[in-house]
């Protein structure tokens, strides 16, 4: 993993976890509007970053890999296998 | 259903290898307060919740608990990797290397094996939602004491996150229960 992909992977680490952590709350906060909207602020912000890190290095999930010659899901090494996640 | 993501909930990047903390970490992949009894424990109990909320947290919270699972094994992956055997044995990792070589497999600290007696599901929402509480409570402080056992400092980094979890599941299943009681 080259330093600008784990730079990306940081940001959307950080991104997702925001994410995570809002949901949850927003499961016993149904009716908080700020929260509402900041969820759905950071969701649109998350889905730009994705996409980006997505064109770059592959698929985060196998409904974004596709293929010519090679299954790209299976090309790059598993999260566990390289250092940084 | 689920869909599998491609990375870490957070960044684990072991540069040292060391045994000896493999063998204790492993305790939350399959030890009693490990992450794989937490996500079983939720994603079983979340079946007969009288609300909708409470399913909810418990889908939510057990699935996080399954990319703990991958960090937890991760870690001890990383921790053992290249280190030869004799090398793990004299760290106490000679049985479990003989059982599963430098394969991940759900057992905790003593290498006893993963059992779901380790959690419960009663069908009761208040039963369930005080042993979720206390599961978190528990589950933090293995996670301290695994992090006074620790001196590597990106050992220490990844537990400490992984603690401020359990912290954050804690008040959200606090405030489940209060749901259905208030």
């Amino acid at each position: 993993m080259d330093k600008k992909q784990e730079t990306m992977l940081r940001d959307l680490q950080a991104m997702d976890i925001f994410l995570i952590d809002l949901g949850l709350y927003l499961d016993t906060h149904p009716c908080d509007k700020e929260a509402l909207a900041l969820y759905k602020k950071y969701n649109e912000q998350n889905n730009k970053m994705r996409s980006q890190y997505q064109e770059l290095y592959g698929p985060l999930t196998i409904r974004h890999a596709d293929g010519v010659d090679y299954w790209q899901w299976v090309a790059d090494p598993w999260p566990w296998e390289r250092l940084g996640g | 259903m689920w869909i599998y993501e491609r990375k870490l909930q957070y960044p684990i990047k072991i540069k040292n290898p060391d045994p000896r903390m493999a063998k204790v970490i492993i305790t939350q992949f399959g030890g009693p307060d490990g992450e794989l009894a937490a996500s079983l424990r939720y994603l079983c109990q979340r079946y007969c919740m009288p609300r909708k909320e409470v399913s909810g947290i418990l889908n939510d919270i057990g699935t996080e608990e399954l990319a703990h699972l991958e960090m937890v094994g991760t870690l001890v992956k990383q921790l053992v990797a290249g280190v030869p055997p004799e090398e793990l044995a004299k760290h106490g990792l000679g049985g479990y290397y003989a059982d599963h070589g430098y394969s991940l497999f759900p057992v905790d600290g003593n290498g006893v094996p993963f059992t779901a007696a380790y959690f419960a599901s009663k069908g009761d929402p208040v039963a369930d939602l005080v042993e979720d509480m206390a599961a978190e409570q528990k589950a933090r402080a293995v996670y301290e004491n695994l992090i006074d056992l620790a001196d590597d400092p990106d050992v220490i980094d990844p537990l400490r996150w992984l603690r401020e979890r359990e912290v954050v599941h804690f008040q959200r299943f606090g405030e489940a229960l209060r749901m259905i009681t208030e």
